[in-house]
Parts: structure tokens; sequence; C-alpha cells
């Protein structure tokens, strides 16, 4: 039977506590090893006895939880495809702020967004200008707090 | 219709957008006072706000704003103890639209641990002007065990505390160590000056050598025992220098003067190297204008507590950050023993 | 004393200070609101212009500004799980859960009031409390410190949820994020890998955001929904039963609130103590505790009462003592020093009418704000319902936004994504969040005064007698539920007999 997401979980905490034991141990003084070195020793023990538990249950299942299991698998895989679309957007925005800074990148992707979500011209543009105009007013006018203007643009 | 209206609308309020966030300003030949009218000045800062060198900055930033005509941005940047923001300045483009407002100390301190994310050289920076000069005292809690230096030699196992290791103030109680030749350690770790004076009060620690607060001693926390200094602090005439109470060997007094000179805690205005003569001239004038200002110097004196009585501008503010950087040089082997002492 | 009072109800309700108030009320209270941007942001911008200003408007200004943020704070934390100030995080954990049971408005009201009255009762205590405020802080020294906090981290134990192993693996996942960066006690750089960027360590606030606000919207959009609540009961009527709430309730909110403002008082303790602290013995002390993070206004309650609380307990300590308490305490004292009033022992003799003024600014600007949140919350909560369609770019562009505000590094937006992927596994394979922010805002904490406490007392410091007192509290506290289960059955016993 298939590892379970909690499995590979689990065992990424694993991978963090041997980490930060390994890490740990080149601090140099008692000082800055001992709490970093004793956590990492409770993270990598506590993710083992996870891991192992996970592990054990993979073969526990019998023929009706394997039924169950694939019919909540085609969920989790629209879940999914819906997780790797979002993620997508939210990275593709983040990455736009970085080149063109924040009032540019603003009412780009909230109109993107909107249109992908098939939402009309109208409310797409409007709703655009809005969040703009709210950035704009808050940060720049009311708070005077510099916004990043993106690589493109300017530093900062 | 409407698709075609929300889609000319949309390309049309990009454009602006595009215009408005500006593309990078052309280099002019412009006088000065010219080039700087509507123009957007970025001020950085290193420290946090609230801490003098940041109020200092933003009084700055309003007089400069008004001053040049143009609109001037602060920009926080203390990551890595201020040391983020003085490498943003150091690499920002010469064109006299970034400046920056930082401590002497955290400029020195970086050099004299040898800090490996410090990227700038201290001396390379174009200097405007320097505010303040505030002495680095010693101080004990007024109801303490230990009152005068005499005391202090005869104990053994002191404490003395401070904030981070690779700070100024660590090296200060180091050098009072030394040359005081005391049974002592530093205890670095507190979380501010504040919660060090604290420790003192409570007799959690012997003391500690940081520059002046006189809050702090007006509120009975602390009580300063010497200036390390070869003279005594004019705002303080009752607190002797440590030269009246010890004799010194010649490369302790040394140590001192560079306590005196190089080391003095200051508040620096400058700009990145390399930025051009005509418009570091206009900034240095446009700085010893506001020290004749009866009203930017009360306003340096509220926020600093006391009566600021040091001002230097100009080219004499570039010549003593040299002179600091040779002096440094000479005795960064002497620091470096007295930490690795402190830190084996 | 009473001349002093009068003078000071005067000057606070001249028009011209009254009008201040209502301005600052209202930038506060929108500053609040927005994620990553607390009330030290706007304090530090109004800096410049106080020099312009008479003494008693400036400093009206700020206090009212800095009073509401709280208040309003808790409301983002409730409606969208992103906490609006830092230490509202605690606030989230069943202020959220309410509002998707169609609660909102009821978590808000319970929010609001319990903010408000714990805003206003410290005032009145302050005064009272001044000639202790000296002894307390002088009395809590490293090791006292150690404790408080060690205290607020037992509390992790509360925060575990379903999986006892889960939740410690979370929370010590928390700590150890929370130890990367320079090592103050020796100069050591640990997991930063020689960057500027995680010199000072990991920022809380992408943290936060990350981990709660963005996980939460994708995992909403993730699953399909098209709302937050689907059904939220916009009503005054909704409101009104928070705050009914809150008096049914009064015990709970007066013990958080004292709590609050002891912490407060003492400097350096860190805010998270207070709230975590309150919710800790919420969840304990509760005939319940298996109902909180499923949405019980308890749960609420305290940390809002707490979290208000502690600014007056900070303020006081800054005014009476010229000592700040935290990192916007320093920017009032900064504020004193710019209108030329000194803070310490001498504030209170030489401007007792001014000091005056301030605290009972506090109350009445704890007032005004909190009755133009309660009326406002019925609108507010109309957020819940809005489509994910708009609520998505909304929530991401204010996270983004806080996030630049709080640290201007382009960095952090990475971070912040990261951070969101982290909080959907964590939510998704019933790891506790709480217990790993918990973890982060106390660990690094406790180990600095850990350290110090042995290096200046040696590894007994603990057998110092507010120590061990502390320290008894703390058992007591986590085997609360035992022990009440215990002597209800021996008294069923002797009843029976």
């Amino acid at each position: 039977m298939k590892l379970k997401g909690s499995f590979w979980v689990a065992l990424l905490f694993l991978a963090l506590g041997l980490f930060g034991i390994i890490q740990s141990l080149t601090f140099g003084y008692w000082e800055s090893m001992m709490l970093p070195l004793g956590i990492s020793i409770i993270i990598f023990i506590l993710a083992a006895v996870e891991v192992a538990r996970e592990f054990k249950r993979r073969g526990e299942k019998g023929t009706a939880a394997a039924t169950e299991a694939t019919a909540k698998d085609s969920e989790h895989k629209a879940e999914n495809r819906r997780l790797g679309l979002i993620f997508g957007w939210a990275a593709g925005f983040c990455l736009a702020i970085y080149l063109l800074g924040f009032y540019i990148s603003t009412p780009l992707f909230a109109f993107a967004y909107l249109k992908w979500r098939r939402r009309s011209w109208m409310v797409a543009v409007v709703f655009a200008i809005a969040l703009l105009a709210f950035s704009y007013l808050v940060f720049a006018v009311g708070l005077k707090v510099p916004l990043y203007k993106g690589l493109i643009f300017g530093a900062h | 219709m409407t698709k075609k209206l929300a889609i000319i609308t949309g390309v049309l309020l990009l454009a602006v957008i595009i215009v408005a966030t500006g593309c990078p300003p052309k280099n002019e030949p412009v006088a000065p006072a010219e080039f700087y009218k509507g123009k957007s000045i970025e001020l950085v800062s290193t420290a946090s706000p609230g801490i003098l060198t940041d109020l200092i900055l933003r009084i700055m930033a309003s007089h400069l704003s008004g001053d040049t005509g143009a609109s001037v941005v602060v920009t926080t940047m203390t990551a890595a103890s201020g040391m983020e923001g003085m490498n943003y300045l150091y690499k920002a483009e010469p064109d006299g639209l970034t400046l920056g407002v930082t401590s002497s100390i955290k400029f020195l301190a970086n050099k004299v641990f040898d800090e490996p994310v410090a990227e700038y050289e201290f001396e390379e920076f174009s200097y405007i002007m320097s505010i303040g000069r505030r002495l680095t005292h010693f101080f004990v809690s007024p109801e303490g065990a230990y009152q005068t230096v005499a005391e202090l030699q005869a104990a053994k196992d002191l404490i003395l505390g401070a904030t981070s290791p690779s700070g100024y103030f660590t090296l200060a109680n180091l050098t009072v160590i030394k040359i005081l030749g005391l049974d002592a350690q530093v205890i670095t770790g507190f979380d501010g000056v504040s919660a060090v004076a604290l420790a003192v009060k409570r007799g959690e620690i012997t003391g500690y050598t940081v520059e002046v607060s006189h809050a702090r001693i007006e509120a009975g926390l602390i009580k300063p025992i010497f200036a390390l200094a070869t003279e005594r602090d004019p705002l303080m005439p009752d607190v002797p220098a440590i030269t009246e109470l010890v004799s010194l060997s010649s490369e302790d007094l040394a140590l001192i003067r560079l306590w005196e000179t190089a080391l003095v805690n200051s508040t620096l205005f400058a700009g990145p190297p390399g930025l051009p003569e005509d418009r570091l001239a206009f900034l240095r004038d446009l700085a010893n204008q506001w020290t004749q200002d009866e009203g930017f110097r009360k306003e340096i004196d509220a926020v600093a507590g006391e009566e600021v009585q040091t001002y230097t501008t100009g080219e004499e503010v570039n010549s003593t950050m040299l002179e600091t950087a040779a002096g440094l040089d000479n005795f960064q082997a002497i620091f470096a023993d007295l930490i690795a002492k402190h830190r084996a | 004393m009473l001349e002093a009072y009068g003078i000071a109800i005067a000057t606070l309700f001249q028009p011209l200070n009254l009008l201040v108030m209502l301005v600052a009320i209202l930038i506060g209270l929108i500053v609040g609101i927005i994620p990553g941007i607390g009330g030290g942001t706007m304090v530090v911008i109004l800096l410049p212009f106080i020099f312009r200003m008479p003494p008693e408007v400036a400093l009206i200004l700020l206090v009212s500004l800095h009073a509401v943020v709280f208040t309003s704070g808790g409301i983002t934390s409730i409606l969208l799980n992103m906490p609006g100030e830092s230490f509202s995080a605690a606030t989230l954990l069943d202020g959220f859960p309410m509002t998707k049971k169609g609660e909102g408005g009821r978590a808000i009201g319970a929010a609001v009031t319990s903010s408000m009255a714990g805003g206003i009762v410290p005032v009145f205590l302050a005064l009272a409390m001044v000639p202790l405020v000296m002894p307390i802080i002088m009395a809590f020294g490293q090791p006292e410190m150690a404790m408080l906090v060690l205290l607020g981290i037992s509390f992790m134990a509360a925060l575990t949820g379903g999986s006892v192993i889960k939740g410690l693996i979370s929370g010590a996942a928390g700590v150890l994020l929370s130890l990367v960066g320079y090592h103050f006690v020796t100069g050591v750089h640990r997991f930063s890998f020689g960057t500027t960027f995680l010199y000072d360590g990991i920022e809380l606030i992408p943290l936060l955001l990350g981990l709660f606000g963005i996980a939460e919207i994708f995992h909403l959009v993730m699953r399909g929904e098209t709302a937050i609540a689907q059904k939220a009961v916009v009503k005054l009527s909704g409101v009104a039963e928070g705050m009914k709430d809150v008096w049914r309730h009064k015990w709970l909110w007066f013990r958080s609130t004292i709590i609050g403002y002891i912490v407060g008082i003492i400097p350096g303790v860190g805010a998270g103590v207070a709230t975590w602290v309150s919710y800790g013995q919420a969840k304990q002390t509760s005939k319940h505790p298996e109902k909180f993070g499923t949405g019980v206004v308890e749960g609420v309650i305290a940390p809002e009462a707490a979290d208000n609380a502690k600014e007056a307990g900070s303020l006081l300590t800054t005014m009476a003592l010229g000592i700040p308490g935290s990192a916007i305490m320093a920017l009032f004292m900064a504020a004193f020093l710019m209108v030329g009033v000194e803070p310490g022992p001498g504030m209170l003799a030489e401007h007792l009418p001014l000091a005056l003024t301030l605290l009972l600014g506090i109350a009445l600007a704890n007032i005004i704000g909190g009755i133009i949140c309660l009326f406002a919350a019925p609108q507010l909560v109309r957020v819940a319902s809005a489509h994910l369609d708009f609520l998505f770019p909304v929530i991401l562009i204010a996270a983004l936004i806080g996030v630049y505000v709080a640290t201007p590094s382009p960095l952090n937006f990475v971070m912040i994504l990261v951070f969101g992927i982290f909080g959907l596994v964590m939510r998704r394979h019933g790891y506790s969040r709480p217990a790993l922010i918990l973890g982060f805002v106390l660990g690094g904490l406790l180990e600095n005064y850990s350290l110090l406490s042995i290096k200046i007392y040696g590894p007994f410091f603990l057998f110092r007698p507010i120590s061990l007192t502390l320290l008894v509290i703390m058992i007591l506290l986590l085997l609360y539920p035992q022990l009440k289960r215990g002597i209800s059955g021996l008294r069923g016993r002797l009843s029976g007999t």
C-alpha cells in the first residue's frame, strides 16, 4: 500500500532534526550548542516515533479501507490541482512584485485573477482600480510608507 | 461596448501607473540646488525607530525636505545590527539621492570585529556632518557593593554586562578590565542597554561601560564612577576621568585616547562613496546652516536629553574618519587579543 | 491629588484634545486592522510632527492611537485568520473557528469588549501601583524571567490538539526556528549560513501571516470553498451576545487582565508571554478544555484582555521609571523627550496632571474605540461571507504589503509563501501551528534568560523564592484538570459515605 503524505511529513521533520543535530555540533560554545542540540534531538526522536507509526499504519488496513482510500485519492488529486494553481498565482504575483513593484503588480494581478475566475471585464477592472487606489491612498499618501518599486523601476 | 471600455480603461491606467512610478532620472548637469527640487531623497536609517540615531535622522529629514524642495523618504534597514543599511548605502548610486544616518560606533565596531557581512569600508563614505560626542563611562549601581576603583580592583569574580559579543559595549568593558586589571568577566546576551542597567541596579552584575544616559542616572538606576577618557565630560564635571584615578602605561594611555577620539559615539550623516563634489559641498553647506539654526539645535537637544555641543561638518568629518581608520588598524591586534581572552 | 485629577479631566475634555483623540482613534483602529502594520509604525511616522504640537496634544494623540490598535487588532485574527498585531495570534485559535461557524459577530463582540475593558481597568490600578512598580521590577531578575517564559511555554501541552507527539514536534520546531541567527550570548551565527537576511533570524510577521493567513486561504481555495463562512450572523444581536459573554466569564477576564498587566510592568519579558499564559490558563481552568481551538468564546476573551492590559502596565513603567518595556515604549520615551517631559520618577512629581491626563486618555480612547468597533462589527463580519474570488487577492496583497512594511526585504515574499505551504501541510496532517508559534515566540527568550541565569547564579538558579513559586504555579496549572477531578471525586466519596 502506498505511503501516505503523513509519512513523508514525519520524515521531513526527522530530516529537520538530523540537520539540527549536525549543525549544532559545529557551533563551538556549549552556550550556543545546548538548546539547538537538545531541541533537535527531541525533534529527531519524536519524528522517528511518528515515522514508525505511519509506516506501521500502511500495512494495517483491509480492503474496505483501500476502497475508501482510492475514493479519497481522487478527491486529493483535485485538491492538489487547485492548490498547484493557487500557489502558482501567488508565486507569480510575488515575482511580479519583485520585478515591477507593488503599484503595477497589484492591479495587474487582481485583474488577471478575476478574469481567470471568469468574472466580467467591468468587475475585474473596477476591483483592480479599487485595490490600487486603496493601497496608494493608505500607504503612499496616508502613511508615507514607501512600497517596493521593483527591480525594473527602482530598488526601493 | 462594456468590454471595450473596460479594456481601454485598464490599458490607460496601466500606462499612467508605469509613467507615474517613474523611470530612472537622467543625469543632468544642473546646479545642486536645482537638482534636488522635486526629486525624492531616500534617507537610510540603520537604527530602530525610537533610538537616538533614528530620531536625529527624522529631524534631519524634515529640515532636508524643507531646504532642498525634495521629498524625503525614510527607509529603515536595521538587519544585521544595521549592517544591511550600511552595505546598501555603500553600494548606492552616488547621485546624492540616497543618503544615510548611522552611529559612528556601529561603523567602527564592525571593522574591529571584522564582521563577515560588513561589505563596506567606512573611511570611503562621503561624510556630510557629525553630531554629538558622547564619552564612554563606567557605571555601577548607586547601592552596589563597589563604589570606587580601588574597591573594584580589590574584588574577585566581578561581572560586567553587555548586549552583544561583537559590540562596542563589550569592547569598552574589556578595555576597562585590561586597564584596571580587574578580576572580571563580561556576560553578553542582555536585551538592550536598559536591561543591562536594570541588572546592575538589581545587583545581578557589577557594572557596565557605555555612553552616558542622563535619563538612567536621573532615575537612580546607575551611577558613573569614571569617564573612559583623559578629561572629564563637560556635562558631568563631578565624574573623574580614569587617568585621574590610576596611573597608566603609555600603551594603556594610547588606548584611552582612542576611546575619547575615534571610539566616541556620534551620529553621522553621509552619502555613498563617490558623491559628486558639488552636491557634497551643497549638502555640507546645508548642514552647516542647520548648526547655526537655533530651532534645529533645540530639536536635537530635546531628543538627546542634553545640550549637544559638538557639531562637525564638511571636510573635517572626512579627515576624522580617515584618521580613525588608521588608528584602529594599530589597535586591532590589542582588541583581538582582548576578545580572544574573553571568549576563552 | 484631587486638584491634579481635576486639571487632567479638564485638559482631556478640551475640544481640541477631544478632536485629536477622535482622529487618533480612527487612525489607530484602521492601523490595527491592517496586518503587519502595528501601532509602532504610526508612532514613528507621527514623531517628527510632535515638535510643533503642545505637549498634551502630542501625547494624547500618541496614547489614543496606541490604545485602540490592540482593540481592532483582534478583528482580522477573528475574521481572516490573520493577526492584525503580531500578538493577536492567540485570539485566532478560537476566533477564526467561531467565524467559520457563523459566530464572527459574537467573537468580535467578545474580543472588543474584553480588550476595551482590559485597557480601562489597569489605568485605575496604575496609580495605586506606582509605589509597587519598582519593587516588582527589581524582584524579577533573569531566573524569574526565565520561569515566567517557561510558564508560557508549558502551555504548549494545552495547544497540542489531537496528537501529543505531533504537537510537541511542532512546538520544538518552533523553538528551533527561533534560534536561527546571531546568538547574542556567544556571537555565533546559527543556521544563518553567512547571509545578511538571516543574521537577525526569522521574522515573526512572515511566519505568522504565512502559517495562518496564507495557509488558510490556500486551504479554503483548495477545498473548493467559496467563502470563509457560508452563513454569518450579520446582526448587532450577535455582537451583543459576545459582549454578554465577557460578563458571563468576568473572572476569567479579570484574571487575564491582571496577568497581562503584571507582565506588561516587567520590561523585557515579551508581549507573547501575556497572551499565551492567559490563553493557557483559560483552557486549563475551563469546564470544557477539550473544546478550545474549535471556537469557544473564552479562547477569545482571555488573550484579548491580556493583550491590551499589558500596554497599560508597560506605559506605567515607562512614565514612572523611564524604563521602556518594549520597542513601542522606547518610541513613547522619545516622544516624551521631544515635548520636553523627561520620563522617570520625576515625571509623576513634576508633571502629575499630564500623567493623569494620559492615563485617563487611554481609558477614554478605549471606550470610544470599543464603541466604534462594536457598531462597525456587523458590517465587518460580512467580509467572512465575501466570495473567495475577491477575498483571495485582498488577503494575499494585504499579507505581502504587511510583510514588506514590517521588514522591507523582497526575500520575505518567498518566506511567506514557504511558510504558507508549510502551514497548509501542518494543518492537513495534524501538526499544531499554535504550538509552533508559541515555541517560536518564547523559545529564544527562554534560552537567553536561562543562559544569563546560569552564568550569573550558577546551575541552581531555580531555587530562588519567586522562581520556585512560579514553578509551583506552573505545575499546579498543568495539573489543574486532574486535581479538580480528584477533588470532585473525593468530595463525592465523602458525601456518599
